[in-house]
């Protein structure tokens, strides 16, 4: 979706030349989550800037859904891109709507429909359109300003959106609400993000991808889990901390606890086919799944034999008490929703489609794995479920 | 304790004397009064627009490049160090000679720093974090400009505009040294003529002229002030 070829900037100050960005290149898939992550003057946010052509590249290239940008208007590509910056940056003498509207203005998106979204997008971060639209970024806190900076990226529907340092001038609690927030924004809609911090947890948090950044050049690219796993060099570790090295479960995913392969039947199955294969793989949960294999819920003998009538959609018979979470949830998170009255959790991937379950018996082994340091890594705990 | 009393009675005489007479000239005089504020405006107003026609657009650039910003600001500045009456009396050497043309050339020079200065500060005074956001999101150099830039220094500009109309209406009551015209007119004849009620003919309403404009255009500027930017100076 976004390929950076062998980006270069060289920035000349008192006649020195600087190398800020060195031969760079990163390719970032539709709808992952990158975060660009080093100390400060690592080249991450010159990085990011170069996307949008805030800041020039010296040299090298940037393709943008297999187009390169340097043959786009740098006006026109900026408005395909959602930009959020640290300071926020709301218009002070415009109204939150007006705000929000600015890119689908610019764009002459007809009126009626830009406040129809802007209200859509107000509801989507809990700000109740009636009291907000209308009020002045001056009567926002610090954590509703930002949240109405993120929709304004969001208002012009780009596929990509740059992030500089979004929640860094915020207090812990309002920062680690947004962060949940953006975080399930960017899965829902589906949106490609580069974010740029220098808060490790953040990246742990929300990344698909890290790129740990030194000098101007990757040090090391891979999902928190995979770096804290293995990390590339000392720097790296150093980079992590010692602490956030061993295993724990506010950084180890689900996947890794998940049972694998579960059994998985369509929507449009009958009752009677539902029971003989849970019968033939011994197992009384069945994961429902629409025509694009996605996740539909979860049904149980239990569920069938009491509710199922014949001619009654599988989805209306399944257990309530079971969600969905992507494989990137951490055993805290999910151990969270386990505590709170959800009986089963169905483990998806990005595209929604079930790879796993976890059960309460599940995740207390993973705990106790975990605690004992004898958890082998590479084999996820598998059991048959009875 | 008698000759105490005396004095303040001849004091209070005194004013009372210079006060009616002064009732006496503006009565009988009320049309050439009329026609004197009406030629005070005109040497107002007219240099007043001109310099913010020039003023505006040069502060803007200013801001922009450097090369701009370093010889306007000075320039300005020299212009506004200079004395009034000074430079009212240069403009004669000037080869521009004496009357109503040379005092609008030294009043216009004499309004440009006000609102040339208060433009580059407001537009200067744009916080970073908003013209940043207003490029990344696909604004081009003129959008960032009128819907950004001046809309918010909009407030600061007017203030210029009210503190060079403030002046002028003051300095151009020297006009009149220069054959300019005016309520300067008056001023000057009784200063001339040792007759003090002449000189309220001319001096008091300057003051009333400065004080209405000084209300008027200091409410104009606030209604001009977007509701959002009075919130935020206000909290």
């Amino acid at each position: 979706m976004l390929r950076l070829k062998n980006l270069t900037k060289v920035y000349q100050t008192d006649g020195e030349p600087f190398l800020a960005v060195d031969d760079l290149s990163l390719d970032v898939d539709q709808g992952e989550f990158v975060v660009l992550i080093g100390a400060s003057g690592c080249g991450k946010t010159t990085t990011l800037k170069m996307i949008n052509h805030l800041i020039e590249p010296t040299s090298g290239e940037i393709w943008i859904n297999d187009v390169p940008t340097k043959d786009t208007n740098v006006v026109q590509l900026r408005r395909e891109i959602g930009y959020v910056i640290q300071d926020v940056g709301l218009f002070p003498h415009m109204t939150i709507a007006a705000n929000i509207e600015i890119v689908p203005k610019l764009k002459n998106m007809d009126k009626h429909k830009r406040r129809e979204r802007t209200r859509e997008l107000l509801e989507l971060v809990n700000l109740d359109p009636a009291i907000y639209e209308d009020r002045y970024p001056a009567e926002l806190s610090g954590g509703q300003q930002q949240r109405v900076g993120v929709l304004r990226a969001l208002a012009g529907d780009p596929d990509l959106i740059l992030m500089d340092e979004p929640f860094g001038a915020l207090d812990p609690i309002t920062r680690d609400q947004l962060q949940d927030e953006m975080k399930d924004l960017q899965q829902s809609l589906a949106k490609t993000i580069v974010f740029v911090t220098h808060d490790i947890d953040e990246a742990i948090k929300l990344a698909d991808t890290i790129v740990l950044m030194k000098d101007g050049v990757i040090v090391q690219a891979a999902s928190p889990q995979e770096m804290l796993k293995n990390p590339a060099n000392d720097y790296v570790r150093e980079f992590l901390g010692e602490e956030r090295l061993v295993p724990n479960a506010d950084v180890t995913p689900v996947s890794d606890i998940m049972l694998t392969e579960p059994l998985t039947i369509s929507q449009e199955a009958e009752a009677a086919e539902v029971v003989s294969k849970m019968q033939k793989r011994g197992s009384d949960y069945a994961v429902i799944v629409d025509s694009s294999r996605r996740f539909g819920g979860i049904v149980t003998a239990h569920d069938i034999q009491r509710k199922g009538v014949k001619g009654k959609a599988l989805p209306q018979v399944s257990d309530r008490r079971a969600q969905a979470v992507v494989d990137t949830t951490t055993i805290r998170d999910a151990a969270s929703k386990l505590a709170n009255g959800t009986r089963l959790l169905c483990v998806v991937d990005r595209k929604q489609r079930p790879i796993g379950l976890v059960s309460r018996t599940a995740l207390l082994r993973g705990i106790v794995d975990l605690w004992d340091g004898s958890k082998n890594n590479d084999n996820p705990v598998n059991e048959t479920w009875s | 304790m008698d000759q105490k009393i005396t004095t303040i009675q001849l004091t209070k005489l005194g004013v009372d004397t210079v006060f009616m007479s002064f009732l006496e000239v503006l009565i009988d005089r009320r049309i050439d009064v009329l026609f004197a504020i009406q030629e005070h405006l005109v040497l107002v107003f007219t240099p007043v627009l001109l310099a913010a026609v020039i003023s505006i657009p040069l502060g803007i650039l200013a801001t922009r490049y450097r090369w701009v910003e370093v010889p306007v600001m000075n320039i300005a500045n020299i212009f506004q160090t200079i004395p009034s009456l000074a430079l009212l009396a240069l403009m004669i050497p000037l080869g521009l000679g004496i009357g109503q043309k040379p005092a609008l050339v030294a009043l216009f020079l004499y309004a440009l720093l006000p609102i040339l200065r208060n433009t580059y500060i407001g537009i200067r005074n744009v916080d970073e974090s908003v013209k940043e956001a207003a490029k990344g999101m696909g604004m081009t150099y003129f959008q960032i400009l009128y819907m950004v830039e001046l809309p918010i220094a909009l407030s600061v500009i007017m203030g210029g505009i009210r503190t060079a109309t403030v002046i002028i209406i003051g300095t151009a009551t020297l006009a009149a040294m220069i054959g300019g015209g005016g309520l300067g007119d008056f001023i000057v004849t009784g200063l001339g003529m040792v007759r003090n009620e002449l000189i309220l003919l001319g001096a008091i309403p300057a003051a009333v002229l400065a004080l209405i404009a000084e209300f008027a255009l200091g409410r104009l500027e606030r209604i001009l002030t977007p509701r959002g930017l009075r919130i935020a100076r206000d909290s």
